[in-house]
């Protein structure tokens, strides 16, 4: 029975490991008072926020029932490229949106050493889950059991616009 | 009880895996104009470094970095990316002419790599990856 016990017990304690491990162990960084987020491996501030139900994103045309929030923000990185497909919306009451694919040319991919880059994240929410939305920038993909860090940015979200787009990314040299 | 403490043994093992494997490792050998190395049946030997005007299309205060290097053997299987080291930051090459130190033919050619880096950028190292291994380069 002890054994049993004892085994169940490491088990659990792998289990845990696995399934905790990845969300728990990111150390997010926020903005200082100048907008700023600086972590270890980038550091990004956003720009604008725009709340809009219909977005022009070169040929097309996207609508939706609920509402599209436009980030417009900044990028620099440390070290090393920062790949910047993980961009998250996360919501006050704990749901989190990844972006949509759709802006092309607007999306900042990803940013190198020395160079500071512009771009739009899109998501789509319920307009309800937005007051105290937050933005999750996590530039270094550790993984499981790996130090993370991840860039924590609060939404100040302005009024409904009946339509937006969202300007190409650019790059420049940041010195 | 022996499979629990299997298990935590394993789990310790694995954890200082990960752990080891963020570790940058040292490099396998060095590459300088005087000195080629051999790696995995590959024979490289170094030509030079030169800094161009980047094109037009390239971020404004951005210069585009090339290195030349000599390659002989390998096989086709080869596979490698090119980085260059200015202190902390590092940049995996944008292109290279010959992709990934693959051969084809068996005969020495031409192989070059390109970044595109801030201007004021100062080149401490290059270094060829074979995976996990690492060839320095240093002009």
């Amino acid at each position: 029975m002890r054994a049993v016990l004892a085994v169940a017990a490491a088990l659990a304690a792998v289990v845990a490991a696995v399934v905790l491990a990845p969300a728990g162990d990111i150390a997010w960084v926020v903005p200082g008072a100048d907008g700023w987020a600086r972590g270890p491996f980038a550091e990004a501030r956003v720009t604008s926020v725009q709340q809009t139900q219909a977005v022009q994103s070169g040929y097309a045309r996207l609508e939706t029932s609920q509402v599209f929030v436009l980030v417009g923000l900044e990028v620099t990185a440390h070290r090393q490229l920062a790949p910047l497909g993980d961009i998250s919306l996360l919501t006050s009451d704990g749901h989190e949106y990844r972006q949509r694919g759709e802006l092309g040319a607007a999306e900042l991919l990803g940013v190198e050493p020395g160079f500071t880059g512009s771009g739009t994240a899109m998501f789509e929410v319920p307009p309800e889950r937005l007051p105290g939305a937050r933005l999750l920038i996590v530039p270094h993909q550790g993984g499981l059991l790996y130090y993370r860090s991840g860039l924590r940015i609060g939404l100040e979200i302005g009024q409904l616009q009946a339509e937006a787009s969202a300007p190409a990314s650019r790059t420049w040299v940041q010195r | 009880m022996k499979l629990a403490l299997a298990l935590a043994f394993s789990l310790s093992v694995w954890v200082g895996w990960t752990r080891y494997a963020l570790l940058e490792p040292a490099p396998i050998a060095v590459l300088t104009a005087s000195a080629p190395v051999t790696v995995h049946g590959a024979r490289f030997g170094l030509v030079g470094v030169t800094t161009l005007a980047s094109a037009e299309d390239a971020v404004p205060g951005s210069v585009t970095v090339r290195l030349d290097l000599t390659q002989a053997g390998g096989g086709a299987d080869l596979t490698c990316s090119g980085w260059l080291i200015s202190g902390p930051d590092s940049w995996r090459n944008r292109y290279s002419t010959e992709s990934s130190c693959q051969d084809q033919t068996g005969q020495q050619r031409r192989l070059s790599f390109y970044w595109q880096v801030p201007a004021d950028t100062q080149p401490a190292e290059f270094q060829l990856r074979f995976g996990s291994e690492r060839v320095a380069i240093r002009p």
